[in-house]
């Protein structure tokens, strides 16, 4: 092998000068390199809300998806906690309401018995129109 | 604490905190890598400001590459090496020599200035001996004996077989060995 024929050096002197290249002081970035390095990955960094996508594409509720865009729809918290307030106090309205809440002539027709039932029928016949 | 001063958590770990937005993973991963990064450049290249455009370049991939990186499919400094041969490798093809220039040096009072000078005329004669050997050979060798990588990464990082390392790395030594052949007393191995 011809290769073998330059094999005549000391690995220990190469050895030195290996370590000597490593201990070379200029091979250290300076300052101005690791600042703009710096400046580089921060303006590169994507910001925390850029993995949203991610937690909504695992299913995670409230990051994203059908049910944030549902929020986003209504106009937001402030409109869905008002939505809730408003079903429940229907829902309220319906299981308490008496006949001291409803309109007067409303309460009289609840309370009457059938033949009151007929005859308020019988009179309301007399004030529809003739027919033509 | 910086997750740097810790050194328990690993590159990736790190730069997927990057990917996600840790407002703390910028400085550290720069503290981290630049150092490594700039200083193969600087081996393969021979020069400071060639150097500092690579690492720089080099870095920004990474930055960018960021939200997409694939965990456990390689390391950080094995994806960077690569791309940093790449980067010397374009920039030796478009000015055809490796130019080692003699940047100012800053003071060591702990060295003699004979020493230091020595030391200077070492470094400078195996730069010039490295700038020799073919561009693989010479990844191979920086890769092998200065950044102290093993041969099964060398061979990852430069993506041969690692029996294709051992020869690459055992031919450069025999080539850096015939460049500096006629340098011993110049660099000071005939003192007893």
């Amino acid at each position: 092998m011809t290769d073998r024929k330059q094999d005549t050096h000391d690995p220990g002197q190469l050895d030195e000068l290996f370590a000597a290249v490593r201990q070379d002081v200029r091979a250290t970035p300076d300052a101005a390199l690791m600042a703009r390095v710096l400046g580089d990955a921060v303006a590169m960094q994507p910001p925390p809300a850029a993995v949203a996508p991610h937690r909504a594409a695992a299913g995670v509720p409230g990051a994203g998806g059908r049910w944030a865009q549902f929020v986003s729809a209504i106009g937001g918290w402030p409109s869905l906690a008002g939505l809730g307030a408003a079903t429940a106090a229907s829902v309220l309205a319906g299981f308490f309401a008496s006949s001291a809440l409803l309109p007067d002539s409303l309460s009289t027709l609840l309370s009457l018995n059938d033949d009151s039932y007929l005859l308020y029928l019988d009179q309301a016949e007399l004030f529809e129109p003739e027919e033509i | 604490m910086p997750y740097d001063a810790q050194g328990d958590i690993t590159d990736e770990a790190l730069l997927l905190r990057y990917a996600n937005g840790d407002p703390a993973a910028p400085a550290a991963l720069t503290r981290r890598l630049t150092p490594r990064v700039f200083g193969h450049a600087y081996r393969l290249l021979g020069d400071r400001a060639e150097a500092e455009d690579v690492t720089q370049e080099a870095l920004m991939r990474l930055w960018k590459i960021a939200p997409e990186w694939r965990r456990g499919e390689a390391r950080v400094t094995t994806w960077l090496y690569r791309v940093v041969a790449n980067l010397c490798t374009d920039r030796v093809r478009r000015r055809r020599a490796v130019a080692l220039e003699a940047v100012e040096e800053p003071a060591d009072d702990t060295a003699s200035m004979a020493q230091r000078l020595q030391d200077r005329a070492r470094v400078e004669a195996l730069g010039a001996a490295l700038a020799t050997l073919s561009a693989r050979q010479r990844e191979a060798v920086v890769l092998r004996h200065i950044e102290g990588l093993g041969n099964p990464e060398i061979a990852e990082i430069m993506q041969i077989s690692v029996e294709a390392v051992e020869s690459l790395t055992a031919r450069g030594k025999r080539a850096l060995a015939g460049a500096l052949a006629g340098r011993r007393e110049e660099l000071g191995y005939n003192d007893d």
